[in-house]
């Protein structure tokens, strides 16, 4: 046991409360003059949303590296057709292709096989054959834009809507808006499939300018899911429980005499939140009690899919439990393999063989799961990543970074199931139409948590902030 | 003679203005100073401030006089010139929005006008 692990956790929980209650008496707080001091000492308290909520719990998705949709659901005959000659230069019109890459010649896999899948009639190639059966609870949004630079940054932009670090990521305004349904756990976990923290780092799971409180809580895979966070095997229950109580009580009788320290009020939560959770956390996380059927259909049984069909179990049982916003990085397919993850710059059969496998049984068993026991009405799964990958090949067998053009996609409650929204053009360069930028996105989920983008505001150095930054909107023909 | 000299002040004050727009250099300096105009406007609208944010709508169309003179000298720029005539519109619309204490659809524009700012970007502003 790592006391100063165990320490630092104690000492961020009580300091995200602490910092709370704290920032009340800074001026230009955020809503410290709306608030009742009881709101200050306990800002996770569930809030209402603006309007009803169409679901409870969001599931994002985020496929590290950036996979080529084109290989996945973008169906491009036209590709097939010029595969291997240069880029028609009308493609490339309004772009600026600085990829590190350059501009080849157009690539196409001739082991792809595509099919028209659902009464939806959405195209899935053969990397996908699981989640292929789900076509008609998918909303693809085929005309996604972003900013493209390097992975880390996009992802940042993925997740917080900037470039820059310092912006909460979209699962800490959640957290912020809506407080926790499960006091026991915390509502915005992150979860991942590596044996190390996905590379982008905890910036992408910041509560950036929001109290320290609303930033998300990465739980490692494994039986033991938050670091040391264990008793002691020298401390019993008992003697725990004693000397928190003890606390309590010299806490509280110090703030009888300062019933204004919402500080004080605040780190008192904060223990007992980190003494529940030292039972609660693994509990959601054991696997141990799911049947062979539930384990054969979020692919445990294959080495490759294992770990992320952990991850996508352990998703589920915290949505069962009321987590508001479940971030999950997929990590490598094979640990010690070649490939980290979707990045595939070359060797794309390889590669995508190899993340398809590892993702397509897991969410496909996700969706199935969630549908069984009437929990996708109220869940949102987002399919995300970063950028796409481009038309043009890049050292003979992989594909570049695109930003200009690419697919993401929604499935549960309150989208329109089986539907698909927005294009790109006929070799899948760029968006046509309108497209849909990660801020659009991060409205839209909103939307469905029952949260006006533009209204969910916090006000940081003097200035209204909100998810969007200035951007943002919701996208009317993605809702049921 | 003395009844034609408001004219002629004036006339001289809009030649002067335009020649001072078009010397201004619409640099990465200027943009900045335009972006955080820009998040001023988002935040008092939000705030509904109304007297700040007509201040930003209208500090907002005046730098994007700058920024149409100077893509109106440039050779095959009229798409900027369009883009920013747009954010003229959109600037000009958000005062009076905010003037009638509208400020969701002020808002609403506000979003209008970044995503004209980023279209603009996507094709002129150049990578650091």
């Amino acid at each position: 046991m790592d006391n100063k692990s165990r320490r630092d956790f104690m000492l961020k929980a009580g300091l995200g409360l602490g910092g709370v209650a704290l920032s009340g008496f800074i001026p230009g707080y955020g809503f410290y003059s709306a608030a009742s001091a009881a709101e200050l000492i306990d800002p996770l308290a569930p809030k209402a949303p603006q309007f009803p909520a169409k679901v409870k719990t969001v599931i994002w998705l985020h496929m590290d590296g950036a996979p080529s949709t084109l290989d996945l659901f973008d169906y491009k005959p036209e590709l097939k057709k010029l595969a291997g000659q240069p880029i028609p230069e009308s493609f490339l019109k309004g772009i600026k292709t600085s990829t590190q890459g350059g501009i080849t010649k157009l690539f196409w896999s001739d082991k792809r096989q595509w099919k028209q899948q659902g009464e939806s009639g959405a195209w899935f190639s053969d990397l996908v054959p699981n989640l292929a059966q789900h076509a008609d609870k998918i909303t693809f949004i085929k005309s996604s834009v972003t900013v493209g630079a390097t992975h880390d940054i996009s992802i940042l932009k993925l997740n917080t809507g900037d470039v820059n670090p310092g912006r909460p990521s979209l699962g800490a305004w959640v957290n912020f808006a809506l407080g926790s349904a499960n006091r026991d756990l915390p509502s915005y976990v992150v979860l991942y499939n590596d044996n190390k923290e996905p590379r982008a780092g905890s910036v992408n799971w910041s509560s950036g300018f929001l109290p320290a409180v609303y930033q998300g809580v990465a739980f490692r895979p494994g039986d033991s899911p938050i670091l040391n966070l264990e008793r002691p095997g020298s401390l019993i229950a008992k003697e725990q429980r004693n000397a928190l109580d003890l606390l309590r009580r010299l806490n509280e009788k110090r703030a009888s005499l300062y019933p204004e320290d919402t500080e004080l009020q605040a780190r008192i939560q904060s223990y007992e939140l980190a003494d529940r959770m030292q039972t609660s956390a693994p509990e959601a996380v054991d696997l141990s009690k799911e049947s062979e059927a539930t384990r054969e259909a979020y692919g445990l049984n294959d080495p490759i899919s294992k770990g992320y069909g952990e991850v996508l179990l352990r998703a589920r049982r915290l949505t069962e439990r009321g987590v508001r916003f479940i971030q999950v990085v997929s990590g490598p397919a094979l640990p010690d393999g070649e490939f980290r993850n979707w990045d595939a710059h070359n060797s794309l059969e390889v590669n995508h063989g190899n993340n398809a496998r590892m993702v397509d049984k897991p969410i496909a068993g996700l969706l199935a799961d969630l549908k069984e026991r009437g929990l996708l009405d109220t869940t949102l799964v987002v399919w995300a990543s970063e950028f796409g990958r481009t038309p043009w090949g890049e050292s003979g067998d992989g594909r570049d970074h695109n930003p200009w053009g690419y697919t993401q996609w929604m499935a549960g409650g309150g989208v329109k199931a089986g539907t698909t929204f927005g294009a790109t053009d006929e070799i899948g360069v760029q968006s046509v139409g309108k497209k849909v930028d990660t801020y659009d996105l991060h409205a839209t989920v909103l939307q469905l948590l029952g949260l006006n983008h533009l209204k969910t505001t916090f006000l940081h150095d003097g200035r209204s902030e909100r998810p969007t930054v200035v951007y943002g909107e919701v996208i009317p023909e993605l809702l049921a | 003679m003395n009844k034609w000299k408001p004219i002629l002040y004036f006339s001289l004050a809009v030649m002067t203005g335009s020649v001072i727009a078009a010397e201004v250099t619409i640099d990465e300096d200027y943009m900045q100073v335009m972006e955080d105009r820009q998040k001023s406007l988002s935040s008092n609208i939000a705030l509904k401030n109304g007297q700040a944010a007509v201040k930003d709508a209208k500090e907002l169309d005046e730098m994007f006089n700058d920024v149409e003179a100077f893509y109106a000298h440039k050779a095959n720029a009229s798409d900027a010139v369009n883009w920013t005539k747009e954010s003229k519109d959109l600037a000009v619309a958000i005062t009076q929005y905010v003037a009638s204490n509208d400020f969701d659809t002020a808002s609403m524009k506000a979003v209008s006008l970044a995503k004209t700012c980023k279209e603009c970007h996507s094709v002129y502003k150049k990578d650091s």
